[in-house]
């Protein structure tokens, strides 16, 4: 490691950042559209047209309102909820692939030395284990926060939703391993390299894996049909009740940041990744950027998905979605394991030639 | 002490200094759970120095495992349990009592210092079927009926490890959680008199 | 076996976790509440880990790592069990005082 890497990183990184926080800002935007669509209204479409101009505008007033403390609550705990919450949202981003490589810009070059840069911030042995490690940090947040407010209700939807939240990473976590036995890798980008002749939800244990995933996935970012720790109905708000101004925002940010970190997660496990189908466009120049196109087109679809499911599906109990998790979702999930192994070690090369 | 001007350096001195700054604060708070929360901080610290000497997936392992985990179930038990602050005062006022094992404690670090600057026995030949290739971590391990199992990678090469050298050891871990898991539920259990249970949906 | 982890000799790797096995005695020595003994106990096996790791890479041996794993394991069951216990005595003493375990039978 040189301190060219480490500039070369920095660049990456700050252009990554604003990538993002633009990204979701819009994302935001975008929840409130399609939530109008689906309701029959048009959203919001005052702060420019179509609403452009909305993201901006509720930054504005986030950034200015008042900032409250409530009465005998913990300074710093108060403050360290939203921040835990929204580094882990971000953390996420660090492994993240979205392409292959492409040739670094000539200041680059002049400035560091570095020719090609991949299009990931960092590649680890462990890639996909880092991201479950990263979601069990994200428990934390709230469980600090339903604590830190000095208030009855915030107490009860904190403890729910941090019960939720680790009772469902079991099932993330199993349906993870069936990827990784089927990929031998737990680097992302070898997950997504092994998929260049077939995706892995169109074999028979990812088919399997991808339902549980994506039950967990709703389960892990809190929201509908698993958003009992923010019913608006029961809990006010949940265990943010007392965060107004910016410390709210940030937990708004963290929140849909987790969702389209799972949805490109869910691209990069199940549906290819940054494989074009059908391999257009395989060994031309651009090969690196149409392939960002496709990534980002899928992204973009599981990111839809969220906000359909949001608007069409009621909520789940407590109970019930405990006994979803624990009861059904793990022995599934240990099925699926034992699927893929005995997949992967006979069936395999009979399935993929299938569809080559 | 001349070390090399690379970044590696100085992100070990900041990781650790987080680490002993947040240790020495877990055992000084008054509020246990500021205590717990601090201990998150030296646990995620100690993952950044596993990162930086190469051990990734042990560094993952630890955030996972003991931040993720473990430090969740204490800050659960203190939160439910409602732990007021303790206070340190009725310690303090015995100095005598802190100034013996303060010097106790020291004692220790200046023991394990000095056996450090004796030296350190080792093996001349590398370990079993362990071969270091260019930069990374090779597992060769020859099989019977394979010509050899080859794993390169950290994460690889500790799971070739595990599971052909310390397969036993695993599985016993493997049923020591089994027997964990029953023996929590069962010493956590509310015992409940003989009208609560009739009318207790469980 | 090697003397530098990434161009740091090993010393201070070993140092470092003199100093968190120190502080982890101390937590043990001084504090009254159960839940801070226990969390001061993780902190030194938190220690031998670190050692574990670092002549795991200094010594070119894998085996370093995998003890590490199991090391964790076995603080996770503990960590399990032992809160378990601490809940079971809270209920019957409304605290979590080591000082008020002074009888055998209640």
């Amino acid at each position: 490691m040189e301190w060219g890497f480490i500039i070369a990183w920095s660049v990456k990184i700050f252009s990554l950042f604003f990538v993002i926080l633009t990204g979701v800002a819009y994302y935001t935007l975008a929840e409130r559209k399609f939530a109008g669509f689906i309701q029959d209204r048009p959203g919001p479409n005052r702060a420019g047209p179509f609403g452009i101009f909305q993201p901006l505008a509720d930054g504005i007033k986030f950034i200015a309102k008042e900032e409250i403390f409530p009465k005998n609550v913990s300074k710093a705990m108060y403050l360290l909820a939203p921040t835990i919450s929204m580094t882990c949202a971000i953390l996420a981003w660090a492994v993240i692939p979205f392409g292959g490589t492409i040739p670094a810009p000539l200041w680059l070059t002049h400035l560091t030395g570095i020719t090609t840069i991949d299009l990931q911030v960092a590649n680890p042995d462990s890639g996909v284990l880092y991201m479950l490690a990263v979601s069990s940090l994200a428990v934390y947040g709230i469980m600090i926060a339903g604590w830190a407010s000095n208030n009855k209700y915030s107490l009860l939807g904190g403890v729910r939703s941090t019960a939720q939240m680790i009772s469902y990473e079991l099932p993330m976590g199993l349906s993870i391993v069936v990827i990784v036995i089927m990929t031998g890798s737990l680097k992302l980008t070898d997950i997504s390299n092994s998929q260049k002749e077939i995706w892995n939800i169109l074999t028979p244990p990812g088919f399997v894996a991808f339902f549980i995933y994506v039950t967990a996935m709703f389960a892990e970012t809190n929201r509908l049909p698993f958003d009992l720790a923010e019913a608006e109905s029961e809990l006010v708000v949940g265990f943010h009740t007392e965060y107004g101004a910016f410390k709210f925002a940030m937990f708004f940010l963290a929140e849909y940041m987790n969702m389209i970190t799972m949805s490109c997660l869910t691209t990069l496990l199940f549906f290819g990744g940054y494989n074009t189908p059908f391999g257009i466009g395989a060994g031309s120049d651009y090969s690196a950027l149409i392939g960002l196109t496709f990534f980002i087109i899928k992204v973009l679809f599981f990111a839809f998905l969220f906000i359909w499911v949001r608007w069409t599906l009621p909520r789940f109990r407590y109970d019930q979605l405990m006994r979803l998790g624990w009861k059904k979702m793990i022995p599934w999930g240990l099925f699926a394991v034992m699927f893929a192994a005995i997949y992967t070690v006979y069936w395999k090369e009979f399935w993929v030639r299938l569809f080559v | 002490m001349n070390l090399p001007n690379t970044p590696e350096v100085y992100l070990f001195f900041l990781f650790s200094t987080i680490c002993v700054l947040t240790s020495i604060s877990v055992i000084f708070q008054k509020n246990p759970v500021f205590s717990a929360v601090s201990l998150v901080f030296t646990f995620f610290s100690l993952a950044g120095i596993y990162g930086i000497m190469g051990a990734l997936f042990i560094a993952t392992m630890q955030v996972l495992v003991y931040a993720g985990a473990i430090m969740v179930l204490i800050v659960f038990v203190l939160m439910l349990l409602s732990q007021r602050a303790e206070s340190l005062s009725k310690f303090l006022k015995n100095p005598i009592k802190v100034l013996v094992l303060s010097i106790f404690a020291f004692c220790f670090f200046f023991a394990l210092q000095s056996a450090l600057n004796t030296g350190v026995p080792f093996n001349a030949n590398p370990g079993k079927g362990y071969v270091k290739v260019d930069t990374q971590n090779t597992y060769q391990y020859p099989i019977a009926g394979t010509t050899s199992v080859s794993a390169t990678g950290n994460v690889a090469t500790v799971g070739a490890a595990t599971f052909l050298d310390y397969l036993l050891p695993f599985e016993l871990i493997s049923l020591l959680l089994l027997v964990a898991v029953i023996g929590a539920v069962i010493l956590a259990k509310r015992r409940l008199s003989a009208e609560e249970t009739k009318d207790t949906i469980l | 076996m090697n003397q530098f982890i990434s161009g740091i000799p090993i010393n201070y790797f070993l140092g470092l976790a003199g100093i968190l096995f120190s502080i982890g005695v101390l937590g043990v020595l001084i504090r009254r509440n159960a839940v801070i003994i226990f969390m001061s106990v993780e902190l030194i096996l938190n220690s031998v880990n670190l050692v574990f790791v670092t002549f795991s890479k200094s010594l070119f041996n894998v085996s370093g790592e995998v003890i590490v794993f199991f090391v964790m394991a076995i603080a996770a069951a503990e960590a399990a069990v032992g809160l378990a216990l601490v809940i079971a005595i809270f209920r019957q003493n409304k605290s979590a005082n080591v000082d008020e375990l002074q009888s055998l039978k209640w």
